[in-house]
């Protein structure tokens, strides 16, 4: 409609004409539509970083337990076996039994955190082999002494980051036996620090099950608890199919004796709460975009006031009351368009700012961007309308005797 | 002669009750096709009330007011801009131009109102402008115009649509006597042409120069006769 084109050329007009007014009015617009981008790229941004970062630290696995209060049944090296031959893209399958000791080194005592799986058990920590290697199937089928620790714990209980070869007492429920180290695994990431801020220190050291089994009297022919280790996307798949093929060879059908939980179970629930918080930050960037609607819409009843005479005028020559609300609506929708793209622009750039400054990885979403123009568009549209109607009402007569 | 406006026993009263005030007191008027009317009356004879009840600018509390045979005088607030828009072509005391638009601008707003395409309105507003000599104003805003220039822009909004009456509302009252004569002998050229003309005034001497002189006197018509005077 060629009416509508000049109704909007008439708004711009008039928008450019007030200049300084017009950028007073779109500031609150400005700040409410840039907090918004920036708080989805901020909570963007904190999702993504906690995420990767605790998979940083965890690794990607999932693990299935038999709850022994409705089972009698426990898993076998067979069904390790059986689970690696089926599953053919999963990583591996490992036991996982743990205690908590002491480590003698030349350099002194410490507390240990012991854990003992199969060589795929290098995949419970996503840090990789940065010096020796980890446990091969060989050392672990023939018990031998051999651990891993993380490059840390062997700079702090050795005094020293080459500490292949080197050799550490580990005493668990007063035994005591000699192991070598074979490989050492890359540092912690930051959110490991965070996390362990405060704690007292205690070593990670990871043997092979079996020697774990032998030197410390650990039953390690059947197992209640097994590991499975496998990429993020696949994970939670293979976690419950691994627990229906389980499920059927120990006959534990319609028991719910076994339960299997996965990372990607846990990152869902994470993520959850993260949204919780965004949701959070979001309203109240939504808030402070509501009083800048609440500012477009005092300004264009200010402006209705000062051009009574011109609403006049225009009715006088045939304005319809459609017209003269469209042309009040079409200033208030632009004027907040306006604000709304000057607002992304700024939104933008802070969240640039902020998520470099605090180390977050910059995410600005296209469908927060598209979703800020429409409301901004929106609210001048919604805030327009009564300042609009009450241009629109008003009787020529009355407007034109100013 | 055909008749465009017909006015039957109209009152218009404000403040209805025991200060009321009878600003139109059973009015009756009938103006033919192609007349040239004034209607002169002191401040506060109804002559405002009149007017716009002919410009279809206000309703009238009873009576009827028919436009070409069309009864206008109680229809919703967009049947009257419709009306407004097709029938009358207004020329205000204070020009009433917008003061962001330029004279061009003005002049087509009407025509913007009646959904004339952008060329036709072009052409139609710039012949407007050209007829009443400001073919040279045609980007300039009111406020860069003397008054006689501002009130030609107006004529010329007035016409450009070609409506069948021309209202003026002391179309002289606010310019210098120069201006006041040019700003005349545009409205008796558009009488020439067919147009029919309705000025409302306070000023006899004004009032002399149409054909038929209609007074208005505490709301009532007092006299309405043909000017003895009238010089083509």
């Amino acid at each position: 409609m060629g009416k509508l084109g000049e109704y909007i050329k008439s708004a711009i007009k008039q928008i450019i004409g007030n200049g300084y007014r017009t950028l007073m009015t779109m500031l609150g617009i400005v700040i409410g539509i840039a907090a918004v981008i920036a708080v989805v790229a901020l909570g963007n941004g904190m999702t993504e970083f906690v995420q990767s970062q605790l998979n940083g630290i965890a690794g990607n696995y999932g693990i299935i337990n038999i709850d022994t209060s409705k089972t009698s049944e426990l898993f076998t090296q067979d069904d390790i076996e059986l689970l690696e031959t089926t599953l053919t893209d999963i990583k591996g399958v490992s036991p996982e039994i743990s205690g908590y000791g002491k480590v003698t080194t030349r350099k002194g005592t410490y507390e240990a955190n012991v854990s003992g799986g199969s060589e795929s058990f290098l995949h419970q920590m996503s840090n990789g082999i940065v010096k020796g290697q980890y446990f091969t199937k060989q050392q672990v089928d023939s018990n031998q002494r051999v651990c891993v620790m993380l490059i840390d714990d062997a700079r702090k209980i050795f005094g020293t980051e080459d500490a292949i070869g080197l050799e550490l007492d580990i005493t668990l429920y007063g035994k005591t036996a000699t192991y070598t180290v074979v490989g050492l695994r890359e540092s912690m990431n930051r959110m490991y620090e965070f996390l362990m801020e405060g704690q007292d220190y205690y070593a990670n050291i990871e043997i092979p099950y079996t020697s774990m089994g032998a030197d410390f009297d650990y039953y390690v022919e059947k197992f209640y608890s097994l590991m499975l280790f496998a990429d993020q996307s696949i994970l939670s798949d293979r976690v419950n199919e691994a627990k229906d093929l389980l499920t059927n060879i120990h006959g534990l059908r319609g028991t719910k004796a076994l339960n299997g939980y996965s990372m990607a179970d846990f990152s869902e629930e994470l993520d959850s709460v993260l949204g919780y918080a965004t949701s959070f930050l979001l309203l109240v960037s939504v808030i402070s975009l509501v009083v800048g609607g609440i500012g477009v819409m005092n300004i264009m009843l200010v402006s209705v006031t000062e051009r009574t005479r011109e609403i006049g005028i225009r009715k006088s020559i045939g304005a319809k009351t459609g017209a003269i609300m469209t042309q009040f609506l079409a200033e208030a929708a632009i004027l907040t368009l306006l604000g709304g793209i000057v607002g992304i622009i700024v939104g933008i750039i802070m969240a640039y700012i902020i998520c470099t400054l605090i180390g977050f990885k910059v995410i600005v979403s296209p469908t927060s961007i598209l979703g800020a123009a429409l409301f901004s568009i929106l609210i001048g549209l919604f805030f327009g309308l009564y300042p609009a109607r009450k241009a629109a009402k008003m009787k020529p007569i009355d407007a034109l005797r100013l | 002669m055909k008749k465009l406006v017909e006015i039957k026993d109209v009152c218009k009263i404000y403040n209805p009750g025991e200060n009321e005030v009878r600003a139109l007191d059973h009015v009756s008027l009938i103006i033919g096709e192609g007349e040239f009317v004034a209607i002169i009356g002191q401040s506060g004879s109804g002559k405002s009330t009149l007017m716009n009840m002919l410009g279809c600018l206000d309703t009238p509390t009873s009576g009827k007011y028919f436009l070409h045979g069309q009864d206008v005088s109680h229809m919703t607030d967009d049947e009257q801009s419709d009306v407004r828009n097709r029938e009358i072509g207004f020329i205000f005391q204070g020009f009433n131009l917008i003061p962001s638009l330029t004279a061009l601008e003005n002049v087509e707003l009407p025509l913007i109102y009646r959904g004339v395409g952008k060329k036709e309105r072009e052409n139609l507003s710039k012949a407007a402008l050209n007829s009443v000599g400001l073919s040279k104003r045609m980007t300039h805003k009111p406020n860069e115009m003397s008054g006689g220039q501002q009130q030609r822009v107006a004529i010329a909004r007035a016409i450009a649509q070609a409506p069948p009456i021309l209202l003026a509302d002391e179309p002289t009252g606010n310019l210098d006597s120069g201006s006041s004569k040019e700003i005349i002998s545009i409205i008796k050229r558009l009488y020439n042409e067919g147009r029919t003309v309705i000025i409302i005034t306070h000023d006899p001497g004004i009032a002399k120069q149409a054909k038929r002189i209609i007074t208005i006197s505490d709301g009532k018509i007092v006299s309405d006769m043909m000017n003895p005077d009238y010089v083509d």
